[in-house]
């Protein structure tokens, strides 16, 4: 009896050992791996002083690499690798650099771009202004596409070819507003029509068939890499040596790297140890105290380290009987200890914070009003602040051994417990709501965090399903900023109702059918985008965001860039820094960071 | 009595006794002699062990002694919860099974054996991820406890079904003593001994168990576990940092407090159970 466990145990171990045994024999995975593609390349050796890691854009398995669809894979989203923009926003000088679009002009009804003569194709056929032309009438077509917002906003009522090579977007007669059109140009990535066209006849014109197609493939761009391979551990792109911009932009000269790999990775810590071990080259993952690792640089060497672009902030579900008080709200942004927020939740990456929708630094500085934040600004921690506007809004806390137990309303009702809604596993944002929720219920305020898988954040998020939820509206560097983040957090003319999805202003802020609606807030937003003189300008941002501090319909919590840029110089050097600006701090390949590719040097050699 | 008293000769069942008492002095008189906190922050994040805080600050600038306390007391809880809903359960369906015979055993043994090879983890994973309304710490023991009751049912049925051929238990039947009474008076006070074994065995495990969920981001919202103060180390990069006293305690005491009772069990083991006494 006591042999037949051993034998069983060694039949056992035979199981177990022979695939294993039978795997190490073929080093070419078989036709079981699942992720297809250009496999076979992808297990070739890459000599590191030719590839550049890059990390933080992807951290998960590739889905699709289809440049129309709403979520590409690195190296398709916002990136300038494969396929490319018209044109590419410097955030650092506020200039609009060319690419695609050789020049642009922008007059009072129409933007017109003219389409540089030397751009082709990977496959050798000419990018012409007809690509351009079918690329954004694609979002007419089609709700669903990325472009479609140019055209569902009413911001364009037609994309013309004008002269020889040149495009002409129309813009609505009332609205004049180029400020979309812009963005789209440093936005919207130009599709091969001689590509796309025959794929969605096949498709019979049915988007959501023709979205499922990957372009994993050997892809057609117009960028200066190729994807090469992919797999659940990376994605490869292999440099195009025949790209029309090599000449165009940098007298022939080739960019650095031969490949640009994306290891794949499933959180931050992953990307911190990859740039620590110098397995990772660049990162726009967080990485928290960077000042800790010698080897880590950023784009200062010293506080805030990154450049902020955008705001995180808590949107109010402002349909959510007691969120529809502005005292409320404003007791909420009082008893916020934003100084830790800086110092704990994002290792002090930001500058302190200011009240009202405009960063205090930077481009956007001059529209900012300090006076007027002191005045009406709510974006300050102040307990006396805080429960002063709680008084005013007639709430009581009850509050047991310290704790706060719960919130009455003026009729002495209990308030419903309010949750703030964050993705799960998000760690500088999961720290960001606990400071929060410490502060608000120290004012005598209910509320609670609740961390919830990110698939279920982006519903809830859209259709309105929250108390309270946390979102960064349009962290992109753009050049209509800080008109974009003014128009995402106010705009009420397409205003719908909590469960209807809704892509702007998802708090639900200031119904233009209901009491209390205030009018200026869309006269502004209209009026803005077709203001020239500066002074007039600096007038008509002061006034809006007034009107926003006083209605404090989000709360913004701390400022963050748009991606973060950490590297290390381990194997590669030439990235820009604030002490050497040549290019912004983006990822090499991300928008116009892009160009950084081409002063890349590898270390030793190559 | 006479065993009992062996017990206390025993040099590992003292250690194991010594040492589990002193995680639950901790937990029980920690709080009169340190200021407890878990709120304010004292001082910068991951700031280093120091006279005032002795083991440094997490990555919140939260006194870190504060927190292991509180995550010790949130730990024994759910192990004493989940060991308890998982001892009882387990121990009247397997004493009750076991006496019982036939086909009702034979239900209650099926019933077992199949949450038996239901992976206990990935119940717990998916349950908690799918808790809207946010996981409880008392409802993250009771998950434990209705997961894990499986093997205490087995052990126990088994020595139950043992004791059916007893002649008290014969007699106490022709007597015309219910079946609850026999499984109660005549059944369980022989299997006492055992059933406390299983229940050291059952807290353990759930102290374990509970340190892995929330060690996965999967812990409950509203306490600070020592699993969890492991999750947030982790997520905030203090491996990597060598950020030492956000881990290393945290794992200390986990260890410890599984080690004794697993100490104290296999003493008890070694007295209780006749084949094995010396």
């Amino acid at each position: 009896m006591a042999r037949r466990p051993f034998a069983t145990a060694i039949i056992a171990l035979a199981c177990v050992a022979a695939p294993l045994l039978g795997c190490r024999k073929h080093k070419t995975p078989g036709p079981a791996s699942s992720s297809g593609g250009a496999n076979p390349a992808i297990t070739t050796a890459f000599p590191r002083n030719e590839t550049l890691y890059v990390g933080g854009r992807q951290w998960g398995e590739p889905s699709s690499f289809n440049p129309l669809a709403g979520w590409q894979d690195w190296p398709v989203n916002d990136m300038n690798l494969i396929y490319e923009t018209l044109l590419m926003y410097d955030p650092l000088a506020g200039k609009l650099v060319p690419l695609l679009g050789e020049s642009y002009t922008v007059t009072d009804d129409s933007v017109d771009v003219a389409i540089n003569a030397a751009a082709k194709w990977s496959d050798g056929q000419p990018l012409t202004a007809d690509d351009v032309k079918y690329t954004f009438d694609l979002g007419k077509q089609f709700k669903s596409l990325l472009m479609s917002p140019l055209w569902t906003g009413g911001y364009i009522t037609d994309v013309k070819l004008g002269e020889p090579r040149h495009v002409v977007f129309v813009l609505d007669s009332k609205k004049k507003n180029a400020l979309p059109v812009l963005d789209a140009c440093v936005e919207i990535r130009i599709v091969p029509k001689h590509v796309i066209e025959p794929m969605l006849k096949a498709a019979n014109n049915n988007i959501d068939d023709f979205l499922k197609q990957k372009f994993d493939k050997d892809p057609i761009g117009s960028g200066p890499y190729k994807l090469l391979a992919y797999s659940g551990e990376k994605i490869v792109t292999v440099r195009d040596d025949n790209y029309w911009g090599n000449k165009v932009f940098f007298g022939g000269k080739l960019p650095a790297p031969k490949y640009v790999t994306h290891p794949i990775y499933k959180s931050n810590e992953n990307f911190s140890v990859g740039l620590m071990q110098g397995n990772v080259d660049v990162s726009s993952s967080f990485m928290p105290r960077i000042q800790e690792k010698k080897v880590v640089k950023a784009w200062y060497d010293k506080e805030p380290y990154f450049v902020p672009t955008s705001i995180p902030m808590l949107w109010p579900e402002i349909l959510h009987a007691p969120l529809d008080d502005v005292h409320l709200r404003r007791a909420m942004a009082f008893a916020i200890n934003y100084k830790d927020i800086r110092d704990l939740a994002v290792s002090g990456y930001s500058d302190p914070l200011e009240s009202g929708l405009v960063l205090p630094t930077g481009l956007e500085q001059k529209f900012f009003s300090a006076d007027d934040a002191k005045q009406y600004g709510a974006s300050r921690y102040d307990l006396d602040a805080a429960k002063a506007e709680l008084k005013a809004g007639g709430y009581t806390a009850v509050f047991k051994d310290g704790e706060l137990v719960e919130t009455h309303d003026k009729a002495g009702k209990k308030l419903p417990t309010l949750y703030i809604k964050s993705p799960s596993g998000w760690t500088d944002w999961e720290s960001i709501v606990r400071i929060v929720v410490k502060g608000m219920r120290a004012a005598g305020i209910d509320v609670r965090e609740r961390f919830i898988e990110a698939n279920v954040f982006w519903g809830d998020l859209y259709s309105g399903n929250f108390d309270l939820i946390m979102f960064t509206p349009t962290p992109q560097p753009e050049p209509s900023k800080p008109w974009s983040r003014f128009d995402y957090v106010l705009n009420s003319s397409e205003w719908a109702p909590q469960g209807e999805k809704r892509y702007k202003n998802m708090g639900r802020f200031n119904n233009p059918k209901a009491p209390g609606y205030v009018a200026r807030i869309d006269e502004l937003l209209d009026q803005i985008p077709r203001i020239k003189d500066e002074a007039e300008l600096i007038k008509a941002y002061r006034e809006l965001n007034v009107l926003y501090m006083k209605n404090q319909p989000t709360i913004p919590l701390v400022y963050r860039p748009n991606q973060f840029y950490e590297f290390t110089e381990q194997h590669w050097k030439g990235f820009p820094t604030a002490a050497n600006p040549y290019l912004p701090p983006q990822m090499p390949g991300e928008r116009l960071g892009t160009r950084i590719l081409w002063h890349l040097t590898p270390v030793g050699g190559s | 009595m006479e065993l009992v008293k062996g017990l206390f000769k025993i040099p590992s069942f003292l250690f194991g006794l010594a040492l589990f008492l002193g995680t639950l002095g901790l937990a029980f008189f920690g709080p009169l002699l340190w200021h407890i906190d878990v709120v304010s922050r004292v001082g910068d994040p991951y700031m280093a062990p120091g006279a005032g805080h002795w083991l440094g600050t997490d990555h919140l600038g939260v006194d870190m002694v504060s927190m292991l306390i509180t995550g010790l007391r949130a730990s024994l809880y759910v192990g004493f919860l989940a060991g308890v809903v998982a001892t009882v359960v387990g121990t009247l369906i397997g004493v009750y099974g076991g006496y019982k015979g036939g086909l009702l055993d034979d239900i209650l043994t099926v019933a077992t054996n199949l949450f038996l090879v239901i992976p206990t983890l990935i119940v717990l994973i998916l349950l908690s991820s799918s808790m809207e309304k946010g996981r409880s710490l008392t409802l993250i023991a009771l998950i434990i406890g209705c997961t894990t009751w499986t093997w205490s049912a087995r052990a126990v049925r088994a020595q139950s079904a043992s004791l059916r051929a007893r002649d008290h238990v014969a007699l106490a039947r022709i007597n015309g003593y219910s079946t609850i009474e026999i499984v109660l008076e005549q059944i369980l006070p022989y299997l006492l001994s055992y059933v406390f074994m299983v229940f050291i065995l059952q807290t353990a495990t759930a102290i374990l168990t509970e340190a892995t969920i929330s060690m996965l981001g999967l812990g409950p919202y509203d306490s600070i576990s020592l699993g969890k103060i492991l999750n947030d180390a982790r997520t905030n990069e203090a491996l990597i940092g060598g950020k030492w006293w956000a881990f290393i305690p945290a794992m200390v005491l986990v260890t410890v407090i599984a080690f004794s009772l697993y100490v104290i069990n296999t003493a008890m083991e070694g007295v209780f159970n006749p084949r094995l006494r010396k």
